[in-house]
C-alpha cells in the first residue's frame, strides 16, 4: 500500500548539513574572511556592488557562506541589508575630489592630472600560473617620487560640456526616488533606471552593453571618456549638528562613455553621455552601465527604440539576479498539480485530435507519433 | 446637413517643426474624402489627429454622433478609447500595425466585438466568416494567420476588422503603398463598393493621384501642414488652381 | 535579533496599507515596494510578506504547497514562522486561521475566521499575451480586456475548448481581470462568493491584489462554451474518495500508476471517517 511521501523536513536539514560538510576538510584549513577580503576584492566589490551595501566584511562572510556562489553571496547581502536600521541618506558623492587609483581616459590622448593607469588586468597576459608566485613585503607606489598627489580631479567632460559639445541632462533631479523602498512604475525616471543597474547583475549588463555596440541600438561608436576608481569621502548632514561632516570613506569607479548624437532641427550636434557608478573596482560593471544608460536615454536624442538594450521595461525588470535567480530556479519546485492538470487537459485535446482524423479518412487511422 | 466631422482651426507641433498650421474643414456623412501630398506634407500628422492618437496643440475637432457633438479636447483618455474602440477606426499603412499577425484572421475580425462585450462565440465566428467574405479574402481561410497572407489580402483583413464594429468613419492611411497595381486595382474596387452598401464615410490619404481620383469625391491637397488647396476631385485634379498642385498634378503626368 | 514575524513594523505597515488598498479594489494589482526576505523570490516571498504582516500572536498558521503540508517548501515556510514568530502551526485546516498556499485551494469549506494568502509567480493575467507592464496597466485601467478573449476565442477555433489548463483567469467584482495564481481550474469556483478573506502576494513582480469575502469571482468563458472543471475517474488509494484533485503518482519502472489526494489533510480526514464508520 502506498504511504505518502513524509519527512520533508529532515530531508531539508540533511541537505543543509552536506552543505556544510563538503567543504570540511581535516587536512585543510578553512579559508579566513581576512583572506578572503584581501585576496579576492574583486568578488567582494560585485557583491558590495550588486547587493547594495558596502561592507566587506559582510561580503566576505556572505562569499564565504555562499562558498563562492557570488549570485548566491549576493542574495545574502540584501537580505541581511534589509534587517539594519536605515539612518538616512548622504549627501551626493563628490567624486571629482578622490584619493585616485586609477584614472584613464579614452579620448585624450594626455589630461590634466595625467593618465594613471593604476592597477588592472589590462595588458597582462592571461596565462595561469602553475608555479606559486613568492610573495614580496616590497610596495609600489602609484606615483612617481617627485609627482606632487593631486586631490581633486576634474571630469574630462567639463572640457566638452565648456566647448558645448556635451548635452547636459536639462533634467537636474534633486529629489531622487529610492528604488528600495518605492515600487517601480512604466515609464520608469532615469534615477530609477541608474539605481537598478547600479544593482543589476554584471552579466546581463554586460551582454546588452555588448549588443549595443554591435549595433543592436548604437549608431556610432561610443568612447570612454573618463574611468576614474579612488576613494570618496561619504558625507552626512545630522539633524543635530546642521551641518555636513564626513564619516568615512568609500572606493567608487565611475565612468562616462560619449557618442555622437548628429543633431536634429532642434537640437545641435553634441556628445550624448551615459553615466556608470559602482562600488569599488569593477570598471566592466561601470563601463556596462554607461553604455546601458546612454542606450535607455533614446528619447532624449530623438532615437528610435528598436532594440532590447534600449527598452527600459525589458532592461530594468530583467537586471538584478536576486529576482531572475530566484524565478528561475523555481521551476525546481514542486509543479504537480499544475502538470497533472495540463496533462488532463492535453489528453482530452489529444482524443479530440484522433477522433477527428480517424473520421475524416474511415479505412486509416492517422496518428501523429 | 450636418458633417460628421469638424476640424476647426488645428495646429500640431513636434518642438520647432509645425506638422500642422491651421487646418479647418468639415467631412460630411457619406463621402470619401482624400487627403494627398507629398510626405511631409503633414498627412499622417492629420490622420493622427482626427484618430484621436495625438491631440492637437492649437483647434478642436468637433465629432457629430447622434445629435451629440463630442469636443475632442473635452475628451479623457478613456472615452477617446471607446470612441476609438467603435466608431472612428483606422486602417494603417502597414497592415501589420492594425493586425495580430499570429492570431487567426478570425480572432482578428472578432477581435474588436470581443472588446465591445459579445460573448457568444457562434455569434463571432458568424460576423468572421461574414466579413471573410465581403472582404473577398474566403471563408476557407478563416483560421489562418494574416502572417501567410499577401499584402493584399492582409490589408483586406485590416478592412473587414476595421469594419466590424459598424463605426461611423474610417481613416485610411496610404492604404495601397506597397501592393502591385493590380492587387491595388482589386483593393480599392472593394472599398468603393463596401461604402456604398453600408454609407460609410471614409477619409483615405494617400500620395497617389490616382488612387485619389478613383476613389475619392473630394480632395484636400497639403503642402507644408497647411491646405494649399480644397474641392471636388475632378476638379482639382484637371484644373488645379493652387500652383503647388498644379506641380502636383504635372509630375505625376510626366512620370 | 529579529522582530516579531521577521518584518519590521514600518514594513508591515507599508504592506498592510497595500492589502486595505487591495481589498477596496477587489482584483486590482496594487503596487507595493517588496523586499527580499531570507527565501528567494519565486519561493513564496510575496506570500510570506503578507503572512508576516497580518500574523498575531493568536493566530494558527497552516503552510500548503501543491495541497500537501509535507512538500519541502511548505516545510520551510512553516519553519520559517515558528522561528521568527513562534505561533501555533496545525496542518489541520479547521484548526487553521491563515492558509498561506502555493497551488491549491484546500477541499475542505473555509468559514469567516479563515485568510487564505496565495502564492503567486505572476500576477498579471495578461503577462503571456503582453509582457509590458506599461501597456498592461493602462488596459486594466481602460477595462480593456479584448487581448484575452481573443485569445480564448482562439482556442476554441482551434480546439474546441478554451484548453488553459491552471492559473484560468477570472474576472472579479464584475470589473478587474486576475489571476487566480497556478491554482488547477478545478478550484477556480472554490473562489467564488467565498466566506473566507483571500490575499494574493507577488514578491518579485511586487503586487498584492485580494479578493473580499462575497465577491463575485467568474471565470472567463463564452455563453456558449461555459467554464467547466476538469473531473477524475479515478479514487484516491488511500481513503477512497473521488471529491478532490487528484495526484498521479508513478510506482514502478514500467509506468503503473496510482491516484491520491492532492490535499493531504483532506485525505487524512477521510480516511478518519472512514476508520470511524468502519468501528
Amino acid at each position: 500500500m502506498y504511504v505518502a511521501v513524509k519527512g520533508g523536513e529532515k530531508a531539508i536539514e540533511n541537505a543543509h548539513r552536506l552543505l556544510e560538510e563538503s567543504i570540511s576538510d581535516p587536512e585543510i584549513k578553512p579559508v579566513e574572511e581576512d583572506q578572503i577580503k584581501l585576496q579576492f576584492p574583486y568578488a567582494i566589490d560585485r557583491i558590495m556592488a550588486e547587493g547594495s551595501l558596502y561592507d566587506k566584511d559582510i561580503a566576505s562572510k556572505a562569499f564565504k557562506k555562499a562558498q563562492g556562489d557570488i549570485v548566491e553571496a549576493v542574495f545574502l547581502v540584501r537580505a541581511f541589508r534589509n534587517t539594519i536600521k536605515k539612518l538616512g541618506y548622504t549627501r551626493p558623492l563628490d567624486t571629482e575630489k578622490i584619493d585616485i587609483k586609477r584614472r584613464i581616459s579614452a579620448v585624450y590622448k594626455d589630461i590634466p592630472g595625467g593618465q594613471i593607469l593604476g592597477k588592472t588586468f589590462d595588458y597582462t597576459h592571461r596565462l595561469i600560473d602553475f608555479e606559486d608566485s613568492e610573495i614580496s613585503d616590497k610596495k609600489t607606489d602609484y606615483f612617481e617620487q617627485n609627482d606632487e598627489i593631486q586631490k581633486t580631479f576634474p571630469r574630462v567632460t567639463e572640457f566638452l560640456k565648456n566647448e558645448s559639445l556635451l548635452f547636459t541632462d536639462p533634467y537636474k533631479n534633486n529629489n531622487p526616488k529610492d528604488i528600495t523602498n518605492q515600487s517601480l512604475e512604466f515609464p520608469v525616471s532615469r534615477d530609477m533606471r541608474l539605481q537598478a543597474a547600479a544593482r543589476g547583475d554584471e552579466g546581463f549588463l554586460l551582454s546588452l552593453a555588448y549588443s549595443y555596440q554591435r549595433g543592436f541600438g548604437a549608431d556610432s561608436h561610443p568612447f570612454a571618456a573618463e574611468i576614474r576608481t579612488g576613494d570618496v569621502d561619504i558625507k552626512i548632514i545630522p539633524d543635530e549638528l546642521g551641518f555636513e561632516i564626513t564619516i568615512g570613506k568609500i572606493e567608487v569607479t565611475e565612468v562616462v562613455m560619449v557618442d555622437s548624437f548628429k543633431g536634429t532641427n532642434e537640437k545641435p550636434p553634441q556628445f550624448a553621455s551615459g553615466y556608470g557608478l559602482s562600488f569599488g573596482k569593477n570598471e566592466r560593471k561601470a563601463m556596462s552601465m554607461a553604455i546601458i544608460d546612454r542606450a535607455m536615454r533614446f528619447d532624449e536624442f530623438c532615437e528610435e527604440n528598436k532594440y532590447p538594450s534600449q527598452n527600459h521595461e525589458f532592461v530594468i525588470s530583467h537586471c538584478d539576479n536576486v529576482e531572475a535567480s530566484g524565478f528561475v530556479s523555481h521551476l525546481k519546485l514542486p509543479h504537480y498539480v499544475d502538470f497533472q492538470s495540463e496533462l488532463l487537459s492535453l489528453k482530452r485535446l489529444r482524443q479530440k485530435h484522433e477522433n477527428k482524423f480517424f473520421h475524416q479518412d474511415t479505412n486509416e487511422v492517422k496518428s501523429n507519433v | 446637413m450636418e458633417p460628421i466631422i469638424e476640424v476647426k482651426n488645428i495646429s500640431k507641433n513636434y518642438g520647432n517643426i509645425k506638422a500642422l498650421e491651421n487646418v479647418s474643414f468639415s467631412i460630411w456623412p457619406g463621402e470619401i474624402l482624400g487627403i494627398v501630398g507629398e510626405s511631409g506634407s503633414g498627412k499622417s500628422t492629420l490622420i493622427k489627429c482626427l484618430s484621436g492618437e495625438t491631440s492637437c496643440c492649437e483647434g478642436e475637432i468637433v465629432f457629430y454622433k447622434d445629435n451629440e457633438q463630442i469636443y475632442f479636447s473635452m475628451l479623457d483618455e478613456g472615452r477617446m478609447h471607446l470612441l476609438r474602440k467603435k466608431d472612428i477606426k483606422v486602417v494603417y499603412q502597414n497592415p501589420q500595425d492594425g493586425l495580430r499577425m499570429k492570431f487567426s484572421a478570425g480572432a482578428n475580425i472578432a477581435e474588436p466585438l470581443l472588446s465591445l462585450g459579445s460573448r457568444e462565440y457562434s455569434e463571432l465566428r458568424d460576423k468572421a466568416l461574414y466579413w471573410m467574405d465581403r472582404l473577398e479574402i474566403g471563408q476557407s481561410r478563416t483560421d489562418h494567420i494574416p502572417e501567410n497572407f499577401s499584402g493584399g489580402m492582409r490589408q483586406r483583413l485590416q478592412i473587414a476588422r476595421s469594419l466590424v464594429s459598424n463605426p461611423k468613419i474610417l481613416l485610411m492611411d496610404e492604404p495601397t503603398s506597397g501592393l502591385d497595381l493590380s492587387v491595388q486595382a482589386r483593393l480599392l474596387d472593394v472599398i468603393g463598393k463596401l461604402v456604398k452598401e453600408i454609407n460609410l464615410t471614409v477619409v483615405i490619404v494617400t500620395h497617389d493621384l490616382g488612387v485619389a481620383r478613383i476613389l475619392a469625391d473630394r480632395l484636400i491637397v497639403m503642402k507644408s501642414g497647411k491646405i494649399a488647396e480644397h474641392g471636388l476631385t475632378d476638379q482639382i485634379l484637371d484644373d488645379p488652381g493652387h500652383e503647388y498642385t498644379q506641380l502636383l498634378v504635372s509630375s505625376v503626368l510626366r512620370a | 535579533m529579529y522582530n516579531f514575524a521577521y518584518l519590521d513594523e514600518n514594513s508591515k505597515k507599508m504592506i498592510r496599507q497595500s492589502i486595505l488598498k487591495a481589498v477596496a479594489i477587489p482584483g486590482f494589482q496594487v503596487p507595493f515596494a517588496g523586499r527580499e526576505m531570507p527565501l528567494p523570490y519565486g519561493w513564496g516571498t510575496g506570500g510570506i510578506q503578507l503572512t508576516s504582516s497580518i500574523i498575531g500572536p493568536d493566530d494558527v498558521l497552516k503552510v500548503i504547497d501543491q495541497g500537501s503540508d509535507d512538500t519541502t517548501n511548505a516545510v520551510s515556510i512553516r519553519k520559517f514562522f515558528k522561528k521568527t514568530a513562534d505561533i501555533k502551526v496545525t496542518t489541520c485546516t479547521k484548526e487553521a486561521t491563515i492558509i498561506q498556499t502555493r497551488h491549491r485551494i484546500p477541499e475542505q469549506k473555509l468559514n469567516e475566521n479563515q485568510i487564505v494568502v496565495y502564492q503567486v509567480p505572476i500576477p498579471e493575467p495578461m503577462q503571456f499575451i503582453e509582457p509590458s507592464k506599461e501597456k498592461t496597466e493602462k488596459y486594466h485601467a481602460l477595462e480593456e480586456y479584448g487581448s484575452m478573449y481573443v485569445k480564448i476565442y482562439e482556442d476554441i477555433a482551434l480546439n474546441s475548448e478554451i484548453t488553459t489548463a491552471f492559473d484560468y483567469p477570472v474576472f472579479v467584482n464584475k470589473r478587474y481581470l486576475m489571476s487566480p495564481s497556478p491554482i488547477p481550474r478545478y478550484d477556480n469556483p472554490k473562489m467564488h462568493m467565498a466566506e473566507f478573506l483571500q490575499l494574493f502576494g507577488a514578491g518579485r513582480e511586487k503586487r498584492i491584489y485580494a479578493v473580499p469575502p462575497y465577491t463575485q469571482v467568474k471565470s472567463l468563458d463564452f455563453n456558449d462554451y461555459p467554464f467547466f472543471v476538469e473531473s477524475f475517474d479515478k479514487k484516491c488509494e488511500i481513503c477512497g474518495s473521488s471529491l478532490g484533485f487528484l495526484d498521479e503518482i508513478i510506482t514502478d519502472d514500467s509506468g503503473t500508476r496510482m491516484y491520491v489526494c492532492s490535499d493531504s489533510d483532506f485525505c487524512r480526514k477521510n480516511l478518519e471517517i472512514n476508520n470511524g464508520t468502519n468501528n
